[in-house]
C-alpha cells in the first residue's frame, strides 16, 4: 500500500542528500584551498556552512514533524532517528571543513613547507567515505555501509603518518613549528570527518538491520 | 542490557544470557477455535506473564477478540464453537471436563468495548457479582465496593451518589463502573476487549492509565486495535494474523525491531 508517509520520507531522504552534498563540497573546497593556495576558497567554505547550518535546522524541524504527526514505528521509526543522528554528524564535518578552510588561510601566507601529498589523498578517502556513508542510506546498502566503517583505519594510518613526517621537521627546525602544527590540525580535521562517515555508517546499519554495531559492542 | 564495571573494564552482559525466572499465569498451548467450519484460531501458543500487560493486535478478523474470549471461556455460550489445545490457568487447564465456569469467570474477569452497566444503581452494579458469589454481609460487600471503585480510579467521582443509575454516568465513567465491576470479585486475571474504541481521547487516556496501575495486582490481556496504545500501556505484544500467531516478543522489541516482515508490514501500516 502507498502510504503519504512514504513521500515525507522521500522528502527526508532529498534534504539529508542535499546536505551531504554541500558537505562533500565543503571538504574537497577546503583541501583544494589548502593544496592550490586559493585564498577565495576559504570564504566560500565559511560562506557555503552557513547554509548547511540552516539545513541542519530544517532537518531537524522535519524529523520532529514526521514523529509528532505520525508516530512511526519499526523500519520508519529507525530511520527517522537515524536520519536525525546524521544530520548531526553531517553538520559536524561540515565544521571541520570551516576548521581546515581556516588552517588554510594561515598555511598560504607562509612559504610551502613540503609538497603535500598525505594531506590530498586523506581529503579524497574522507570524502569517498562520506558519499558512500549517505549512499548506503539512500540505497539501503548495510555492505556499503559496513566497507565505510572498515575504511576508517586507512585515514587513522595516512593521519599517523602525517603527524610522525611533520615531526621530524619540527625537531630539525624549529622555525617550521608553526606550519607544521598547522598541517598536523588539518590531519586532525581530516580524520575527525572519518570518524563522523563511520558514526553515519554505524546509523545506516542501525536502520537496516536494527543492529547496533557502535562501539565493537558485538566483538566483546 | 546490564554493564557492569570489572577490573575498569567495561563488560557487557546480554540480556539473554541471564536467567530470567518466568512467572507464567497463563499459557495457552496449541489452541484452535473453530466457529463451525471457519478455523478462527489456528495452533497459537502463548505464555501470559504475571502482573505484565499483554497485549494482542492484528487486522479485524485475526482472531484476537476469538483468542481472548478463550481465556475466560466466553466463546462456550456462542453455538457451534469448538475448542481445541489447553489453556492453563496457574497450571490448570480451564477446558478439562471438570472445572467450573462461574469459578473460571470469577477468576478471569473481563471488560468489553462497550461498556455495559446493568440499569441499576453505581452501587448494585459493583456489588452484583458479590452478591451471586454469596457475599451477603453489608460490611464486607461496602468495603469491597468502595476499594473496588478505588482501583478503577472512580470512587472520587462517584462517592456521594452511590445510589444513582449507573446510566447517567458519561461514557468513560461507565467503562471504569465496569471495570470496578470486574476487579469486585477479585480476580486474577482481567481481559479487556477493545476497552477504548467507544472512549474520546481524555476518557482513553484515563484507562490506559489505569491499566498500568492495575497490572500490580493483576495479570492484564488487552486486544485493541490501536497499535499506539499497545505501544503505550503493554509489555508484551502479540501480532495475529488470519487466526496464526505471527510474532510475540517484548513490546519495545515488536515497535523498534521486530523479527518478522509482515510484522513490519502491520505496524507500519504498510499492509494490504
Amino acid at each position: 500500500m502507498e502510504r503519504h508517509f512514504d513521500e515525507e520520507l522521500s522528502g527526508l531522504k532529498s534534504q539529508l542528500l542535499k546536505m551531504s552534498a554541500l558537505v562533500e563540497e565543503a571538504i574537497s573546497r577546503s583541501v583544494k584551498a589548502l593544496v592550490e593556495r586559493k585564498a577565495e576558497l576559504v570564504e566560500e567554505v565559511i560562506k557555503s556552512d552557513e547554509v548547511i547550518n540552516m539545513l541542519e535546522i530544517e532537518i531537524d524541524e522535519l524529523c520532529l514533524k514526521l514523529l509528532a504527526l505520525y508516530q512511526p514505528a519499526a523500519v520508519d521509526l529507525r530511520f527517522v532517528c537515524s536520519a536525525m543522528k546524521i544530520n548531526n554528524e553531517l553538520e559536524r564535518i561540515g565544521d571541520q571543513a570551516v576548521n581546515i578552510a581556516e588552517r588554510a588561510r594561515e598555511v598560504i601566507k607562509e612559504p610551502l613547507l613540503k609538497p603535500l601529498i598525505d594531506i590530498p589523498r586523506m581529503g579524497l578517502l574522507a570524502q569517498k567515505m562520506v558519499k558512500d556513508a549517505i549512499d548506503a542510506l539512500v540505497n539501503k546498502d548495510d555492505a556499503l555501509a559496513g566497507d565505510v566503517c572498515r575504511r576508517d583505519d586507512e585515514v587513522d594510518s595516512l593521519n599517523n603518518q602525517i603527524f610522525r613526517e611533520l615531526l621530524t621537521y619540527m625537531i630539525e627546525d624549529p622555525k617550521t613549528i608553526t606550519r607544521a602544527v598547522e598541517l598536523i590540525l588539518v590531519g586532525r580535521h581530516l580524520e575527525r570527518i572519518a570518524d563522523h562517515a563511520t558514526n553515519i555508517s554505524e546509523d545506516v546499519i542501525y536502520f537496516l538491520k536494527g543492529k547496533n554495531i557502535k562501539h565493537h559492542l558485538e566483538d566483546q | 542490557m546490564v554493564i557492569e564495571i570489572q577490573n575498569s573494564k567495561f563488560k557487557i552482559k546480554n540480556e539473554k544470557e541471564e536467567k530470567i525466572e518466568k512467572d507464567i499465569r497463563i499459557s495457552i498451548r496449541d489452541l484452535n477455535i473453530w466457529y463451525a467450519n471457519t478455523r478462527a484460531v489456528k495452533d497459537v501458543s502463548l505464555d501470559i506473564e504475571k502482573n505484565k500487560v499483554t497485549a494482542i493486535i492484528g487486522p479485524s478478523g485475526c482472531g484476537k477478540s476469538t483468542l481472548i474470549r478463550a481465556v475466560n471461556r466466553m466463546n462456550d455460550i456462542i453455538p457451534g464453537v469448538k475448542v481445541k489445545g489447553e489453556i492453563l490457568l496457574d497450571g490448570e487447564n480451564i477446558y478439562d471436563e471438570d472445572v467450573d465456569v462461574v469459578t473460571i469467570r470469577r477468576m478471569v474477569g473481563m471488560v468489553f468495548q462497550r461498556s455495559n452497566p446493568f440499569p441499576k444503581s453505581i452501587f448494585e452494579n459493583v456489588a452484583y457479582g458479590l452478591k451471586i458469589n454469596g457475599f451477603l454481609r453489608k460490611k464486607e460487600i461496602a468495603e469491597r465496593i468502595e476499594q473496588s471503585l478505588k482501583d478503577a480510579a472512580l470512587w472520587d467521582e462517584v462517592k456521594d451518589r452511590l445510589g444513582d443509575s449507573a446510566l447517567d454516568l458519561s461514557g468513560g465513567q461507565q467503562q471504569r463502573l465496569c471495570i470496578a465491576r470486574a476487579l469486585a470479585v477479585e480476580p486474577e486475571v482481567v481481559l479487556f476487549d477493545e476497552p477504548c474504541s467507544a472512549l474520546d481521547p481524555v476518557a482513553t487516556a484515563r484507562i490506559e492509565e489505569l491499566i498500568q496501575e492495575l497490572k500490580e495486582k493483576y495479570t492484564i490481556v488487552i486486544v485493541t486495535h490501536n497499535m499506539q496504545q499497545a505501544a503505550r500501556i503493554s509489555d508484551f505484544c502479540a501480532f495475529l494474523m488470519l487466526g496464526e500467531l505471527i510474532e510475540f516478543d517484548k513490546t519495545d522489541k515488536i515497535f523498534t525491531t521486530p523479527s518478522k516482515k509482515v510484522t513490519e508490514d502491520y505496524i507500519t501500516g504498510r499492509f494490504g
